[in-house]
């Protein structure tokens, strides 16, 4: 293959070490590799405690592998320092699940917004562009003057979505944006990212244990069972075929999890 | 990619909370509070009363009258007077100096130790925060007491020792409170958020932590300047702080002992006052806590 890949995750182990006096250590992840390539939406799905959102952290460089690698254009980012991070984090952004906890309570807008712009010296009116990706996720300028506490659920996830655009980055790991939004919104938000990986030329990594949305959005998926990889391929080929019981399961399971989480989201 | 449009996306935007309206009510909140409205008025009170008596007092609060000694309260001396004939209302006056003076000095040298190395405990996990941690239980196994008599014993008892004794007893408080609660910010998702726009620990704490539990440290401040006051004048009591001549509610109380049995207003009006002071300087705590509560849960 001539392109160079966007992520290559070459056989990564995470393990936690538990503090308890036994110490017990916990595999979050096992041996898990895959590549993502440029313009290429992958979808990571699994349960709860599959490992999802160590995944997600590892992918930013958050965390370090126990053991393997992670690259990022063929550089290691997997355990580099962070002033050699800089560029790595101007093109690989995040958007967290739930946007009340992603977004500082004390920052108005327009900091939370101008933030990551400030803190990766990025060259810009800084006005100007804040208006600019409120409009793109198709927010008023005004909302700038205020907190997120002061909006919905669904305008607050438009504002994380915002401030992740913020530095152009080529990235977008999408870690359940929608999972804890109102299921009226859902739709709204996974429109607005459809839109807006599109418009921007994004490659997306996008994280549920929504089976159907992934179908929708991904053209790759993985699956993720208990830190293991089961299964990955083109999406229609593992929604159509899949090879693994877990998948299976997943699947059959997803019409009954969303009527669940209709009923928890409700009350 | 699939198809972008998902089927039976509402097409109406949600409608923006009323600015001016959300405004309004957090401006407020702060004066609907009871505990904020009458602990604000109490220490505001004091404060005032301390600025004053810099200036003007209605006699002064040091000079000796054997002839009015241990007056009753009358048009001339609101309060009575003591037992050299100073005026107590003068004096009363003159001592909420030395006792802002002490509380905030020793708060502000608690705040000014224990607040950075909280910080530190928090954001730097292992070894650096386990001596800061060490630290804090070895000062908190110290009696604030024994260390009054000590530096009184060393330099002389003054204010001074006492500011010191206070602050050097709260600096753990403050490193406890400010630790856990930097914890919490620091285990967010918005730090989580910001570390990966390549915001470093410094800014993180810059800009996330502090602002996030200033209200909490605020509060903490205020409960702890009230007890300040009360050690205060418990240490200048017992002789370990301001000494006589020189106007302290600790150093009236003491004085008045004499006089229990005769004169007992002697001994009600510092009392009051320090009364008043501390449940002035803790509601107002308990006020500020309250309302950060109440901003949490909304």
């Amino acid at each position: 293959m001539s392109v160079i890949p966007t992520f290559e995750v070459d056989s990564v182990t995470k393990v936690y070490q538990s503090r308890g006096r036994r110490g017990h250590a916990v595999d979050a992840l096992r041996d898990i590799s895959f590549t993502v390539a440029p313009g290429q939406s992958l979808g990571v799905v699994g349960e709860s405690g599959s490992g999802k959102s160590t995944l997600s952290r590892l992918l930013l460089a958050l965390e370090k592998p126990t053991s393997g690698s992670i690259r990022h254009r063929g550089e290691v980012i997997s355990g580099r320092r962070e002033r050699d991070l800089q560029d790595f984090r101007r093109r690989v952004q995040i958007v967290f699940q739930d946007p009340m906890s992603s977004l500082d309570p004390r920052m108005r807008v327009y900091d939370l917004l101008a933030e990551p712009l400030r803190a990766l010296h990025i060259e810009v009116d800084e006005g100007e562009r804040v208006r600019e990706l409120l409009d793109s996720v198709e927010m008023p300028a005004a909302a700038a003057r205020r907190f997120a506490y002061q909006f919905s659920g669904g305008q607050r996830q438009r504002i994380a979505i915002a401030r992740a655009l913020g530095p152009s980055p080529e990235v977008l790991i999408a870690d359940e944006p929608v999972s804890a939004l109102d299921v009226s919104v859902r739709a709204q938000i996974l429109n607005l990212l459809t839109g807006l990986v599109q418009d921007f030329n994004l490659t997306m990594v996008f994280v549920s244990h929504d089976m159907a949305v992934v179908r929708h959005l991904c053209d790759s998926v993985v699956v993720l069972y208990r830190g293991r990889l089961v299964e990955m391929g083109a999406t229609e080929e593992v929604f159509e075929h899949p090879r693994e019981d877990y998948t299976r399961e997943l699947l059959a399971a997803a019409p009954r999890l969303r009527a669940q989480r209709g009923l928890t989201s409700s009350s | 990619m699939s198809s972008a449009v998902l089927p039976n996306a509402p097409a109406a935007r949600e409608v923006p909370a009323d600015e001016a309206f959300a405004d309004l009510e957090r401006r407020g909140r702060w004066l609907r509070n009871p505990s904020v409205v009458i602990g604000g008025g109490i220490v505001a009170l004091v404060v005032l009363s301390a600025i004053v008596s810099i200036f003007w007092t209605p006699y002064d609060p040091l000079a000796v009258n054997p002839a009015h000694a241990l007056a009753a309260p009358s048009w001339a001396h609101w309060l009575g007077t003591d037992e050299y004939g100073r005026d107590e209302f003068s004096r009363l006056m003159a001592s909420s100096q030395i006792a802002l003076f002490v509380g905030a000095l020793s708060v502000l040298i608690a705040t000014a130790i224990g607040i950075p190395a909280g910080l530190l405990a928090a954001a730097r996990e292992g070894a650096i925060s386990q001596v800061v941690l060490r630290v804090t239980d070895i000062l908190y196994g110290f009696p604030a007491l024994l260390a009054a008599v000590v530096l009184a014993a060393a330099f002389g008892a003054s204010k001074m020792t006492v500011v010191l004794a206070i602050g050097i007893a709260y600096i753990p408080v403050f490193i406890r409170v400010t630790r856990s609660n930097a914890l919490v910010v620091l285990n967010s998702e918005y730090v989580l958020a910001a570390r990966a726009y390549g915001r470093r620990t410094f800014s993180i704490l810059r800009r996330h932590v502090v602002p996030n539990i200033a209200t909490t440290i605020i509060a903490q401040m205020s409960l702890l300047f009230s007890l300040a006051i009360l050690a205060e004048a418990a240490l200048d009591f017992l002789g370990l702080g301001t000494v006589a001549p020189t106007a302290s509610w600790g150093t009236m109380l003491a004085s008045s002992q004499d006089y229990l049995g005769s004169d007992a207003l002697l001994t009600l009006w510092p009392s009051l006052a320090i009364v008043a002071c501390v449940l002035g300087f803790s509601l107002l705590g308990d006020g500020i806590s309250e309302l950060r509560e109440a901003r949490r849960r909304s």
